[in-house]
């Protein structure tokens, strides 16, 4: 079964259609890279997957389920911007999601924290962006899911942490889960995607296994992308 | 599950106005024992100026408590938090009832600790004494109880208070469904509903006294005691009718999905 299912999937906002007809899957075990400049749609679809916006057409499903609560017991999204209560300490949100995530590792979490250098008793109002980032994959990682979805999880980390916080993706996933990664520093992530999934100005481009792609084109998945959205 | 959202709900929103509790609370205490002195004509001045702070005080907990409310339905369903709100494995109906539940039981420990503060600083069976004596005369023509009078004025208040608060929950819904200008679109429907549901509830009195004969009463400066009792039970009737219609009506329209920023 497909982890993800997405057919003809169609959003406006007004009158500017911001999503047109966008179809793909993700099967298990596979990571995937959703690739696109700002503002081309990436994190539209990403919201509607996470019912954060409707759709106007089309079918999401996940693990064959519509959008719903059980949908959001699968997925762990990790949105772009900071949306934990910044009044709250580090361990008082790892509590929340204790209590309201069935499949959430407390242990896990802390031995995270630990690992990227994050004290559990800070307050999250004290931290910088990039920390706040950190927190924020810790909480997503330490769940099993069945997808992670990822908005843009290297956006604020400096260029030297970056490794770091990929090791943590990498390593922290369940198997026969997916992952589903939208990022325009694609040199970053390519050596990690299984499958990659371009996007612009709403619309899909180009899909594929990253490894077809690299020898369909002679060049790097960042390669491609530059000459495609050129 | 509900249980956990709606601790989690009331901590959020009752987070500043614990600490205006606490110093209401402490005004009305020190007013109270300072009016042991009152004799005195220095100590007189000052208990009046700490009874007028904790008047102060249980007017800004009134409406910091309504600001609260709203604020965090606004930020937790449709700002950043919203991201962790809707994506938290609960149905949108359990995010709403727990709101509501969380908001009622603000305001109902924000109007006891108002309540207290006062009886705290003017209590005295002389002043009972005085507000029976006003309230009976009041009622004289009524021919009523004080107790029955205060039962039906503080059931009236509930009942307008949870219709204003589920009519706020719609307003907002209804005003975050549009893409911009979403604060003006939810007061301009706040207030189109509140006076609608105004109109209906006049002509339903107009109705109702018409059919007892008293419907000329409407128009005239005094009104009889069956009158303003048919009033007073049909105004209690029509908001807590209207506290349902509105829960739903949120219910439905929150349903339908967000549109998030």
């Amino acid at each position: 079964m497909n982890v993800l299912q997405i057919n003809n999937l169609n959003k406006s906002f007004q009158n500017k259609q911001v999503l047109k007809d966008i179809s793909f899957t993700i099967k298990p075990n596979r990571i995937v890279g959703l690739l696109g400049k700002n503002g081309c749609g990436k994190t539209t679809i990403l919201k509607i997957v996470n019912d954060l916006l409707t759709k106007d057409s089309g079918s999401v499903l996940v693990m064959g389920n519509p959008i719903s609560v059980e949908t959001k017991k699968l997925i762990s999204y990790l949105p772009e911007r900071s949306y934990l209560d910044s009044d709250s300490k580090v361990i008082e949100v790892i509590k929340f999601f204790e209590t309201f995530y069935s499949d959430f590792n407390k242990d896990k979490a802390r031995k995270l924290l630990k690992e990227l250098g994050l004290d559990e008793n800070a307050r999250l109002a004290k931290m910088s962006k990039g920390m706040k980032e950190k927190v924020g994959l810790v909480l997503v990682m330490s769940r099993s899911a069945k997808l992670y979805v990822l908005d843009e999880p290297l956006g604020g980390v400096d260029p030297a942490t970056r490794d770091v916080v990929l090791k943590t993706i990498l390593s922290n996933f369940d198997d026969g889960a997916s992952m589903l990664i939208t990022t325009h520093i694609i040199s970053d992530v390519e050596s990690i995607l299984d499958d990659v999934i371009f996007i612009n100005d709403g619309k899909i481009i180009l899909q594929g296994e990253a490894e077809t792609l690299r020898e369909e084109h002679g060049a790097s998945i960042d390669e491609i992308f530059r000459r495609l959205l050129k | 599950m509900i249980l956990n959202l709606y601790k989690h709900d009331y901590k959020k929103m009752s987070k500043i106005l614990n600490y205006m509790y606490v110093i209401t609370l402490a005004f009305a205490l020190v007013t109270r024992i300072v009016s042991i002195w009152e004799n005195v004509k220095l100590i007189f001045i000052i208990k009046q100026v700490l009874a007028g702070f904790t008047i102060a005080g249980a007017v800004n907990i009134i409406v910091n408590t309504f600001v609260h409310i709203l604020k965090n339905v606004i930020t937790s369903f449709y700002k950043d938090e919203s991201y962790l709100t809707h994506t938290l494995p609960v149905s949108k109906t359990q995010l709403l009832v727990s709101k509501y539940l969380s908001a009622i039981t603000l305001v109902v420990v924000s109007v006891l600790v108002c309540f207290i503060s006062l009886v705290t600083v003017y209590y005295s069976p002389e002043t009972i004494t005085m507000l029976k004596t006003l309230i009976s005369a009041t009622l004289l023509e009524f021919n009523m109880s004080v107790e029955a009078f205060i039962v039906m004025v503080v059931l009236l208040l509930l009942f307008q208070t949870l219709a204003l608060t589920t009519l706020s929950f719609v307003a907002i819904i209804k005003g975050y469904s549009y893409n911009e200008k979403r604060i003006l679109f939810g007061l301009i429907w706040f207030f189109v509903i509140y006076i609608v549901s105004g109109i209906v509830m006049l002509i339903v009195s107009a109705i109702i006294l018409a059919l007892q004969g008293n419907a000329h009463e409407l128009l005239s400066e005094t009104i009889s005691q069956q009158t303003f009792k048919t009033i007073v039970i049909v105004a209690t009737v029509c908001y807590a009718l209207y506290s349902v219609v509105y829960f739903f009506t949120a219910n439905k329209l929150f349903n339908k999905g967000v549109n998030v920023d």
